[in-house]
């Protein structure tokens, strides 16, 4: 885990290297706006319309008609007092949040876990550790989620004959889909399965870099594992913690794809919705695009609410 | 004493890694194992754990359809494009970003995370009506296109912590040997851009690699499919599923990605903590 | 290299920016359709995966380009999964609509109504008029036109191993009650002694499959009174069916707690592995069983049968409508296409290729006259569809009948479950 020597150092906490010489930008450049064009444009084309339309949706009565070409008219906040006052919503709201808390707080545990892990490891194994993160990883979505179907299959799957081989003669034949539990079991162990290894890679190469001779300093000074643990690695690589919470809760909150195909695997539909799901469902596949927008406006507000402390720290730190 | 380098202490550790090992790679090994396996044990309540009753005839159907290779050339085609259009928008955003204060700044690094956190589900049918309206419908270009803004905010973001991580003084100092200030970017921080590059630029492929939805309601001819469409296309309605070939197809879709992930490996492990400690 | 980037990036920037400035985002121009026959077009007609032969396909293509020379069929099949949004988006696209596309049958009162498919009611008769399978034609109809023809038609009958029921000596079951008592027998019974045995493979989540019990009692899905529509899975005649089902999970059918849809549509599966006695699927699925069994003549059909045993039970209408996408640039054409849709030859693929009825029952015979074709036909002739509300595609996309079946086939409460069922649907049905 070396760091090109080129570079002057590579984990860049240090202040002092990258200010900008302050006087020389305040003068009014047009060169980073130039910089920033084609990204910003980008953007605004791919999301610029669909995100205005999708506003003003969130206002109008729009069905299929309105699709087929008869106009919309404007109801004011109708569709949003519609979302909140539909008990299903406010229980897809749980779930997804339920689901997102339990992903999230797991695949950091785990993925820090596994770092701090690999620091141990004798040279085989940790290479052996290694590639199998890297092969989860690796896997892409639609080919994990084939297999997981396959492994949790109530006729044929490995899980069931597991199970009922070590004496839970209940667990053959097991329909894990049918069961909105048992369905989000699967569902968080295949989301963790698949985050897991990020977390692993980010953190294991920012614990890479302690000072040795800091840890050494303080275990003469008598400190033990935990101690050290909470005094040196986290402060260390806080950062790294941060930014990859942020990330696991905007994702996990999003998820979408997986939830969606399984779903077709059986189960209630309506009781295994997410926040997703649910915009899909009642938007494109049901028609109401005003209702959908307005959820889907509704989540963004809450993924801001539910990350914004960590964001606004994230700036802080990153001395943005 | 110190524990650290107690035997003990570490042979118990590597249990624990060995096993968390197998834990993670067993689904990897199950799709392979389960596609070099006749239908006849695939289909067995008993599972087999190695491929004894060994068959190749999964992957030969799966590269003798010609939808296979036209959902490859289409998914290559758009990870490209994307990678490469995301890299560059992303690369010129960071400068802009690393090196520049300016007025609107902290708005245009707050809009790029708070854009990955808008839900997709709801932009479709406006997305769909304008790719229609530009004709780009079923094409690679169409695509690419929505992806590239789809990924270019993360990518800004992991790449932004790359070029803070160059010191400005490089690009001074070629600016002072004659160079513009754009071209000091290119000729001193790009190459030294390496690992950062390499990491955003998977996070930027992943992406367009695995999307699912917005090609399921952009692409209807058959041979626009993306790889995530064609594998969902195995579980006919009223046709017996190919389990066996949706395996071989699906280690066929992650072997690309595999080999991506080994070549570039060591890069990508540099890129991934120098990305993330600097905001 | 570097030069290289940074022209690839001035390219890609240009073409992006044209990109933009070009595009209104607004609604396009209203559709100047062409009723015209001699201005060649490249037609696009969306059938469903499985639907059409391969062989039918060809004869289409090749029929319509030798009659208009100049103009192009080209079939794009498209998946069952994930069509309700791609016809919302497609069939509103003036630019790229499919001119010609397949309908389940179920979406089909949906389009119809909020004007997304050409009024066919002028060539109703040149298709096969009083010919056309009834059912098919009320759920391709909105306000007595037409807009959605029957394409093909398909209902379920019950395939049994004869050799089991001779084992046990038991006879084909003239009601319902009967079928139950022959289910909970076999699998008493289970005569092959397999440890995953059901007496009749019937999962929960083929809801579709299930519709027979609610519709053979009289029972309807929902109905409709004073104009409106109303759940109507409480109905005394509904329960009743429901209790019937319920009966069957708890004693002669271990299968109701499936719902994986893929095992669901492939009920065959477990007949072959012999983890079933009886399975209720379509005609075709006599393919698809093991050649040992049939070889043996250890396979047998019957109808459903109805609760007084006194008349063929009513399955669900299972099939598809095709229409013309009303926002098509080639009406005229597209017209020609459907009636070369409803000839002779194109009509007798469904029932020689794919084993369905064709929409057109006149070609019925072609199925064949022996006594699986005059089981099946006698099925579609008795079933019944989807209630012919125009919502009732939305209804379908909340899964409001399918979860609850499929809560049914895990044993849940029938009458509770059955009342938020039936509020919903009525919610859903008269929304507008």
């Amino acid at each position: 885990m070396t760091v090109t020597s080129t570079r002057a150092k590579p984990e860049g906490i240090l202040p002092d290297r990258t200010k900008p010489a302050a006087p020389r930008k305040r003068r009014r450049n047009p060169l980073p706006y130039i910089l920033l064009l084609p990204a910003v444009l980008i953007v605004l084309v791919d999301m610029g319309y669909p995100l205005l339309r999708q506003i003003t949706m969130a206002f109008q009565h729009f069905s299929l008609e309105q699709q087929f070409g008869k106009p919309a008219d404007f109801v004011g906040l109708d569709n949003f007092t519609r979302v909140l006052g539909d008990s299903a919503f406010w229980l897809t709201l749980g779930r997804s949040l339920a689901f997102c808390l339990v992903c999230a707080a797991l695949t950091m545990a785990i993925g820090i876990g596994g770092a701090l892990l690999l620091t141990k490891l004798s040279r085989p194994v940790s290479v052996f550790v290694q590639a199998a993160m890297l092969l989860a990883w690796a896997m892409p979505v639609l080919s994990s989620l084939q297999v997981f179907q396959w492994i949790f299959d109530s006729r044929s799957g490995v899980v069931d004959w597991t199970l009922a081989g070590l004496g839970m003669q209940g667990m053959a034949g097991y329909n894990w889909f049918s069961n909105p539990l048992t369905f989000f079991a699967v569902a968080a162990i295949l989301v963790i399965w698949m985050s897991v290894p990020l977390v692993v890679f980010m953190v294991y190469a920012s614990v890479t870099q302690i000072d040795e001779s800091m840890l050494e300093a303080s275990t003469l000074d008598g400190a033990n594992g935990w101690k050290q643990f909470r005094e040196i690695t986290v402060p260390t690589i806080a950062p790294v913690l941060l930014l990859v919470t942020i990330l696991e809760i905007i994702w996990d909150l999003r998820v979408f794809t997986q939830i969606f195909i399984l779903q077709k695997n059986g189960g209630i539909t309506e009781q295994t919705n997410v926040l997703g799901t649910y915009v899909y469902q009642v938007g494109l596949s049901g028609g109401d695009y005003g209702v959908a927008s307005a959820t889907a406006l509704i989540m963004l507000l809450i993924t801001l609410l539910l990350t914004w402390r960590y964001v606004t720290q994230f700036l802080k730190q990153g001395e943005v | 004493m110190a524990l650290k380098s107690s035997p003990v202490r570490r042979s118990a550790a590597n249990i624990t890694g060995l096993v968390f090992g197998l834990l993670w790679i067993f689904p990897v090994y199950w799709l392979v194992n389960n596609s070099l396996v006749t239908d006849e044990a695939l289909q067995s309540r008993t599972p087999s754990f190695l491929p004894l009753d060994f068959t190749w005839a999964h992957y030969e159907t799966v590269l003798h359809d010609s939808r296979f290779w036209s959902a490859l050339r289409m998914s290559f085609g758009v990870a490209l494009i994307v990678v490469v259009a995301a890299l560059l928008f992303a690369f010129f955003a960071s400068m802009a970003l690393s090196r520049f204060r300016f007025k609107g700044r902290k708005l245009i690094i707050i809009s790029v995370l708070v854009i990955q956190m808008i839900p997709a589900e709801a932009m479709f049918i406006s997305q769909y009506k304008m790719i229609d309206s530009w004709h780009l419908l079923n094409s690679v270009l169409g695509l690419s296109l929505l992806y590239v803004g789809a990924s270019v905010p993360f990518t800004i973001w992991m790449l932004k912590g790359f070029v803070d991580g160059v010191p400005v003084e490089l690009e001074e100092s070629a600016m002072i040997d004659g160079c513009s200030r754009v071209g000091a970017f290119f000729r001193v921080t790009f190459p030294l851009l390496g690992s950062g590059l390499v990491a955003s630029g998977i996070f930027a492929f992943l992406a367009a690699w695995n999307e699912y939805t917005l090609a399921l309601v952009l692409l209807s001819s058959d041979n626009s499919k993306t790889l995530p469409l064609w594998i969902q296309g195995f579980s006919g309605q009223n046709q017996a599923t190919d389990w066996g070939g949706i395996m071989a197809g699906s280690t066929l879709m992650a072997l690309p990605v595999i080999i991506l992930f080994v070549i570039v490996q060591k890069k990508m492990a540099q890129g991934l903590v120098a990305g993330a400690v600097k905001g | 290299m570097k030069e290289l980037s940074r022209r690839g990036l001035l390219g890609l920037g240009g073409a992006l920016g044209a990109a933009a400035l070009l595009s209104a985002c607004g609604e396009a121009s209203g559709s100047a359709s062409s009723d015209s026959l001699s201005t060649p077009a490249k037609l696009r007609v969306w059938f469903m995966k499985d639907s059409v032969s391969d062989k039918a396909q060809a004869w289409l293509k090749q029929e319509f380009e030798n009659k208009f020379q100049g103009s192009t069929l080209t079939i794009e099949q498209q998946e069952w999964d994930g069509i309700v949004p791609k016809l919302q988006t497609a069939l509103a696209s003036p630019e790229s609509t499919p001119d010609i596309i397949e309908l389940g049958n179920t979406q089909a009162p949906t389009f119809c109504a909020v004007g997304a498919l050409a009024d066919l009611s002028g060539m109703k008769e040149e298709l096969g008029g009083a010919n056309l399978t009834k059912s098919l034609v009320e759920l391709g109809s909105f306000e007595n036109k037409m807009y959605a023809a029957p394409f093909y038609a398909g209902s379920r009958i019950v395939f049994y191993r004869k050799d089991m029921f001779q084992q046990l000596g038991l006879a084909i079951p003239k009601t319902i009650d009967e079928l139950t008592a022959v289910a909970t027998k076999i699998q008493a019974g289970n005569p092959e002694k397999n440890a995953h045995f059901s007496g009749m493979f019937l999962p929960g989540i083929s809801s579709q499959s299930a519709f027979a019990w609610v519709f053979s009692n009289g029972g309807r899905l929902a109905v409709q009174k004073d104009g409106k529509w109303e759940g109507s899975l409480s109905s005394p005649e509904s329960q009743k069916a429901i209790a019937q089902l319920q009966q069957l999970w708890r004693t002669g059918s271990t299968t109701g707690t499936i719902t994986d849809s893929t095992i669901g549509s492939q009920p065959y599966t477990a007949f072959n592995t012999g983890e079933a006695g009886m399975f209720f699927g379509f005609n075709f699925h006599l393919k698809k069983i093991k050649k040992e069994l049939l070889d043996a003549g250890n396979v047998g059909y019957f109808n459903f049968p109805s609760p007084k045993g006194d008349a063929v039970g009513n399955p669900f209408a299972g099939g598809s409508n095709v229409a013309i996408s009303n926002n098509s640039k080639a009406r005229g054409l597209a017209k020609e296409a459907l009636k070369l849709i409803f000839s002779k030859p194109f009509q007798e693929f469904f029932a020689t290729e794919g084993g369905w009825v064709p929409g057109n029952l006149n070609y019925a015979a072609a199925l064949g006259q022996d006594e699986l074709s005059k089981v099946t036909v006698e099925a579609v002739r008795s079933s019944v569809g989807t209630p012919a509300a125009k919502n009732w595609a939305l209804v379908e996309s909340a899964k409001v009948v399918d979860d609850f079946f499929v809560a049914m086939g895990a044993l849940k409460d029938p009458v509770g479950l059955a009342k938020t069922a039936d509020a919903k649907m009525t919610e859903i049905l008269n929304s507008k």
